[in-house]
């Protein structure tokens, strides 16, 4: 399972790209939609979380047994919901504000593998089912992004459509 | 009030939109969830992803109204394609275009209009992704930009084809007019025929590639109460709120279709029947949560399903195992409703044990 999963997140080619406005988009409405300090788009390789778009701090990639993402992973909720205070991220992450509450979801391809997580630093926890509806759905629409960019160096169509639903 | 000019390039726009194949197609989730977001994040009632043929908008996906199309000449959307910057009507009862404008002073009386035209990037504008109010209203930048960044995200998808190769297929060797031919008009999914077209498809397809093929006939428990109760313009919002939330909950490559009144046909492809069971269910709990305004107070619906599963070896008749899902279904219903009966299951689960936690 986690072989495949490391699979999958190679054959989207995602880790250490560049900086790209359509991802930031997703950081840009969630800090817009839920008045957040903190926004990430990130994905989990075997040694770290690697940003691909943040908001309300400065980091690029930290260790992935000190991170959040990690933990969405590894749940198998579609939300996933932690105090910062028993993270410690404060201490990997330079928030310009800490939060007080994680709440993330996997970014899924192939059905069922966790290649990363989008989420949000809050300070309060993410109880409203409509509030939980708006991050799975942009997580879906992130899904769509990484399908963007697999059309174009994947040929195969099994293979892309198995990522893809 | 004023009819929009055409654009400089309207032959080539047309083309354009004509070119994607998606005119008269079903509602797509992918559409859905952005529209969605623009109510949400901006806080309106009514949004839409609206394209522009020669004679009318046709709404690719809409939130807000049960309407599919209207004519071009009352169009807001029709002025906002004539440039590339986002179009703004902050009241339209003081904008002299539209102030008598029969979508301002008849329902849906629109007052407030922003839409940030869309095109496949070579600046030819085929429609909007918009943002509507009945009241008067003024946008910030911040609102701007988060309009234009949905505005994005439905070009992505509108470069990007759907995740059902068949559909996508069968789209494109269709005419317009053809494909039309093939959806519900009521909910915006697949008809019976269209769905018969596909899944004969798709049973090709799992056959060559020896895949599993699972299919589900999902019936709204009660619904002739609804009506009875609610009234059919009630019974029609379900059946519409049905259709869009069995899609958010189904998977990208499942096919959707109206099989009859409340009854709807799911097919699912490379999917076994245990993982279409985990999709189903997800399905049954969105179904469950959903809540309507009734007459005279709020209710819900639940809904039964019988699935069957084409074998991965020898593929079985079609209408054999559409009959052996139907008396799944109807054991479903027997068996007390909200509840999904699968392969050997509707004698050895006649207790409840399947019975949707």
């Amino acid at each position: 399972m986690e072989s495949q999963r490391l699979e999958y997140l190679r054959l989207t080619r995602i880790i250490d790209t560049p900086l790209e406005d359509r991802y930031e988009k997703y950081t840009r409405l969630l800090s817009r939609v839920f008045n957040c300090s903190f926004a990430a788009v990130s994905f989990v390789d075997q040694e770290r979380e690697w940003f691909k778009s943040v908001r309300g701090a400065v980091v690029s990639e930290i260790q992935a047994d000190r991170s959040f993402a990690k933990l969405v992973i590894e749940s198998s909720d579609d939300i996933v919901q932690a105090q910062n205070s028993s993270l410690g991220l404060g201490h990997v992450i330079a928030f310009d504000q800490p939060p007080v509450w994680l709440v993330g979801t996997p970014i899924l391809i192939g059905g069922v593998h966790r290649i990363g997580a989008l989420y949000v630093g809050l300070d309060h926890d993410l109880a409203a089912r409509e509030d939980q509806e708006v991050l799975k759905d942009m997580a879906r629409s992130i899904k769509r992004e990484l399908a963007q960019t697999l059309y174009h160096h994947i040929t195969q169509d099994p293979i892309r459509e198995a990522i893809l639903c | 009030m004023l009819v929009a000019p055409l654009p400089a390039n309207e032959n080539e726009r047309l083309a354009d939109l004509r070119g994607l194949g998606i005119l008269e197609t079903p509602i797509e989730e992918r559409f859905d969830r952005i529209t969605r977001l623009v109510c949400r994040s901006l806080d309106v009632p009514i949004s839409a992803v609206s394209l522009v043929e020669d004679d009318r908008q046709w709404f690719k996906s809409i939130q807000g109204l049960p309407v599919c199309e209207t004519s071009r000449d009352v169009a807001f959307c029709a002025h906002a394609i004539l440039n590339d910057e986002p179009f703004i009507v902050e009241d339209a009862l003081l904008d002299p275009r539209f102030a008598e404008n029969p979508l301002v002073t008849d329902d849906p009386k629109i007052r407030f209009y922003a839409g940030i035209p869309l095109s496949l990037g070579n600046g030819r504008n085929i429609g909007t992704l918009c943002a509507i109010d009945r009241v008067a209203r003024t946008l910030s930048e911040d609102d701007i930009q988060t309009l234009r960044d949905l505005a994005d995200m439905v070009t992505a998808e509108l470069n990007t084809i759907a995740a059902n190769e068949t559909c996508v297929k069968l789209c494109a060797e269709l005419e317009q007019a053809e494909r039309a031919a093939l959806i519900d008009p009521l909910t915006r999914v697949w008809n019976r025929r269209g769905a018969m077209t596909i899944l004969e498809r798709e049973v090709q397809r799992a056959e060559r590639g020896q895949t599993p093929l699972t299919c589900a006939l999902v019936d709204i428990d009660h619904f002739k109460r609804v009506n009875d109760e609610h009234g059919h313009d009630l019974g029609d919002e379900v059946l519409r709120q049905f259709a869009k939330t069995a899609l958010s909950a189904l998977r990208s490559t499942d096919i959707l279709s109206r099989w009859g009144g409340e009854e709807f046909l799911i097919l699912l492809p490379e999917c076994s029947e245990p993982d279409a069971q985990i999709v189903l269910h997800r399905m049954l709990k969105k179904i469950r949560d959903l809540e309507f305004e009734g007459e005279r107070n709020p209710f819900r619906i639940t809904a039964s399903i019988g699935m069957a599963a084409f074998a991965d070896q020898q593929i079985e008749p079609i209408e054999a195992v559409l009959k052996e899902a139907d008396r799944r279904l109807y054991a479903a219903k027997e068996n007390g409703r909200d509840c999904i009966i699968a392969q050997g299951e509707h004698d050895a689960f006649a207790n409840g044990a399947l019975r949707a936690g």
